[in-house]
């Protein structure tokens, strides 16, 4: 099934094609001589336990998505890299709380690429002796994030916020839960997770107009078979008692994160509309065009602060990050400002020139692929098209801009903190 | 927007660039405009361009703080200007930039806005008596302080830093970030008069891109051929409070920016540190299993080639040595013919995705400029194609290993 969407209003169009496995492909038209393929999985962190058709539950080790990122490049007869660098293509991946992603940019041999690019993750080449072998060097990965107070803090604060939850789970694991990875657990991920419908292929560029059907026809028979897919679900989400925690690091500026959750919403457009919303209340809130932000920086507590909501299958929150001298004092002010929001809700003129900011920063994702993908990716779970998202963004009921109250957590690290 | 642009014959009027380069894009949604001016380096100028990049940000006469200033460009969709001090060589380019959407899909009056913003914030600045706002220059002045601080916690900048110090004589080797003396001792009125020097005497250069397609006029200057002077060589090693350890270690080329040479060499860093091929990524990382990441960058405009890497402390030695030994084996072996024309597709790709950005092909056609290569993609990409493994290779041998620096962190 093929459908078509257009969008006069941002100049923009793509076709997908729907196979009956489920599997879909996506060609998003470009005008430009960069060409670039996505291959979406919906397999992140957050699945790594799920029940089989039969019944059976499967728990997987931390990290275990991560992982198996990494060693689907592993090949023993060629390096996969090298082997894409060779048709002028670069390619990469990475791993999310709700997916992994393997993609490549390039303007060569695209089509040869893409081929080698669809087996990657349906015939994986890794082996024992390299899992063994990779365990070393993902535990160097994480020792990086050690060194990274924005990581530190935001880690300090979702495992307090989300306890027993996936998503206060690092995604790539610990020390420990990297021993219990084998082979023979990545290799059950591959056949019982990455099955068609949960797969989908994204094409950005100035293709042929069949290039949907010409890529559809050499397809590998897994994406063409309608396989029964494993059923995920996430623990009931328990209150926590609202509250800061504190970590010493010898660090010159303490950084802090606040956390909070939000209301789990069913419907895709109503979730998407709120969160829209959400983000912008923050933004007026936090933001660097607000008076807390704009106060608190001229007095030296804040240096940078980044604010965003997450919408993920079975958890939601806001998150504000940032860096500075004096996190409490923040934190005193951010509170007062948070229950005058709660209260009275956002300024009107505030959020309509907010608005005006967003269309801007979404119509420039259009051109930037990256982020295109990131849209694509995140609406299909919304059941709308992507531009149908975007139009959200000019008829957004600005008088609802509220913030919810919920659980919270404030987590910082400095070397007060002793 | 053409020069009969009332709005925009205004701006170059008061800008008066000693050239302009206009780009040509109608695919793309929206448009850039760069602004460069370049200067012998010293020290004390990278920290005032620095300085006075963040004031100008902040506020201006007509939107004088930096709540106003951010709220206007929330209202122009986004638009966004910001500033950026790069050393270059024996030189600093201190650049000025702005991001806008184009008028066709917001506002047919955007780009007259967005270009009276840009005025207003570099013709217009926010001034009391015979300086810059007391006020907004203590709030930036404390904040690149505490970016200062910053910088010196982060253990791959200390490892990079130290690298520098210990490889090329003089101011060169200092970065912005630690310049603080200079910083203590500025003042509202000595950045004012530097501003005012810098826009009154100081010739600079318009790059746009993806707005009109007027003509370009006049050029950017051809700096001269640069080779630094290299201090002898040692190997500091430090201990560090970090969860990892780090190394930089530097080697020198004899090859001058600007040289013909340079291209195959920057293949030989591909080879050897960089992207897809990488035979540190592929022995050291991969074989060895001796660290997670590590990359080779080759710095034209200073001869260097700098590795970075990350790793468990007692792998000090082994590493060292492991890094320098697939120097030596690579330039005596080189690599298969698939691999080597494997990495010239990469570096193909790569100067293909660099002409589609807008920041990235601006930045490209003036550092180009500056060097002497102002030679179009197609040209470039034939003179790539052209490239042999006997030039890579011939290029490898200027490589002189210089001396490292090194953060032991984490446990034994």
């Amino acid at each position: 099934m093929i459908l078509e969407y257009k969008s006069e209003h941002f100049k923009e169009s793509y076709r997908t094609l729907r196979l009956e496995s489920g599997f879909e492909l996506t060609h998003y038209r470009k005008p430009f001589s960069l060409q670039a393929a996505f291959l979406c999985i919906d397999y992140g962190s957050l699945h790594r336990s799920y029940r089989r058709q039969d019944g059976k539950e499967v728990v997987h080790p931390m990290g275990s998505a991560h992982f198996l990122e990494h060693k689907l490049f592993e090949n023993a007869s060629e390096d996969f890299s090298q082997k894409m660098a060779k048709l002028g293509v670069s390619v990469n991946a990475y791993t999310g709380y709700d997916r992994t992603c393997f993609y490549f940019f390039g303007g060569g041999h695209f089509e040869e690429a893409l081929e080698h690019l669809l087996k990657l993750p349906v015939f994986p080449g890794f082996t024992q002796e390299g899992v063994e072998k990779e365990k070393s060097v993902i535990a160097r990965e994480i020792e990086l994030y050690d060194d990274d107070i924005d990581s530190l803090v935001y880690r300090q604060a979702v495992e307090a916020l989300y306890p027993g939850h996936p998503v206060a789970e690092e995604i790539l694991g610990s020390a420990n839960s990297l021993l219990d990875i084998t082979y023979k657990s990545l290799l059950q991920i591959v056949k019982e997770c990455y099955t068609p419908s949960r797969m989908q292929l994204l094409l950005i560029g100035d293709f042929e107009e069949n290039i949907l059907e010409r890529v559809a026809e050499k397809l590998p028979r897994p994406y063409r078979v309608k396989t029964t897919d494993v059923m995920t679900s996430f623990p009931e989400i328990s209150s926590i008692a609202s509250g800061s925690i504190h970590m010493y690091k010898d660090i010159s500026l303490p950084g802090f994160s606040y956390l909070q959750k939000l209301p789990l919403i069913e419907d895709g457009r109503e979730r998407t509309t709120q969160h829209l919303l959400w983000e912008m209340t923050l933004e007026s809130l936090t933001g660097a065009g607000s008076h807390l932000f704009t106060q608190q920086y001229a007095k030296g507590h804040l240096m940078s602060l980044h604010s965003y909501t997450v919408d993920l299958p079975g958890a939601s929150f806001l998150c504000i990050n940032g860096e500075g001298r004096d996190p409490e004092a923040f934190f005193e002010a951010l509170s007062r400002e948070m229950e005058k929001t709660r209260r009275e809700g956002a300024d009107p003129v505030d959020m309509e020139r907010l608005k005006r900011r967003r269309i801007g920063e979404r119509l420039r994702a259009f051109d930037q692929y990256a982020e295109l993908s990131f849209h694509f990716f995140d609406q299909r779970r919304n059941g709308f098209s992507l531009f149908e998202e975007a139009e959200l963004l000019f008829d957004l009921p600005l008088a609802e801009g509220r913030l919810p109250g919920g659980d919270w957590v404030y987590s910082v690290v400095s070397k007060e903190c002793k | 927007m053409n020069r009969n642009n009332s709005f925009w014959k205004r701006f170059i009027e008061k800008l008066q660039p000693a050239s302009q380069t206009f780009l040509q894009d109608e695919l793309r949604k929206d448009w850039g405009l760069n602004i460069y001016f370049v200067h012998p380096f010293s020290s004390e100028e990278v920290t005032y361009a620095s300085m006075l990049g963040r004031v100008l940000e902040s506020s201006c006469e007509r939107y004088p703080t930096l709540l106003s200033i951010t709220r206007r460009e929330e209202e122009l969709y986004g638009s966004h200007f910001y500033t950026n001090v790069e050393s270059f060589g024996e030189h600093l380019v201190i650049g000025f930039y702005l991001r806008a959407l184009r008028d066709e899909y917001v506002s047919d009056t955007l780009s007259r806005e967005v270009v009276e913003y840009i005025s207003e914030i570099l013709f217009s600045p926010h001034v009391e008596g015979e300086g810059f706002s007391a006020e907004i220059f203590e709030v930036e002045k404390e904040r690149l302080l505490d970016a200062m601080a910053s910088f010196k916690k982060d253990p791959m900048n200390l490892a990079y830093a130290g690298a520098l110090k210990g490889c090329v004589e003089g101011e060169l080797s200092l970065l912005p970030m630690e310049q603080a003396e200079v910083l203590e001792k500025m003042t509202p009125k000595s950045l004012y008069e530097y501003y005012l020097k810098l826009f009154a005497n100081a010739p600079c250069h318009l790059v746009v891109k993806g707005m009109g397609n007027d003509a370009s006029e006049g050029s950017i200057p051809l700096l001269a051929p640069f080779l630094p002077d290299f201090l002898p060589g040692a190997d500091p090693v430090e201990k560090g409070d970090f969860a990892q350890s780090v190394m930089v270690q530097m080697y020198t080329t004899s090859l001058r920016a600007g040289d013909p040479d340079t291209l195959p060499l920057y293949l030989f860093t591909m080879l050897w540190g960089e992207g897809a091929f990488s035979r540190l990524f592929e022995t050291v990382r991969e074989e060895m299993g001796l660290c997670y990441g590590i990359s080779a960058d080759y710095s034209r405009s200073l001869s260097l080639v700098s590795v970075s890497v990350a790793f468990l402390q007692k792998e000090h030695t082994k590493l060292s040595d492991a890094i320098r030994d697939s120097l030596e084996i690579l330039r005596k072996e080189g690599v298969s013919q698939d691999a080597f024309e494997g990495i010239k597709a990469e570096v193909r790709s790569s100067m293909i995705s660099r002409k589609e950005g807008i920041g990235s092909e601006m930045s490209t056609v003036f550092y180009r400029s500056l060097l002497g290569e102002s030679i179009s993609i197609e040209e470039r990409l034939k003179r790539l194609d052209n490239i042999t493994q006997e030039e890579v290779l011939k290029a490898a041998q200027t490589l002189v290993y210089h001396s490292s620096f090194s953060i032991l962190g984490g446990d034994l």
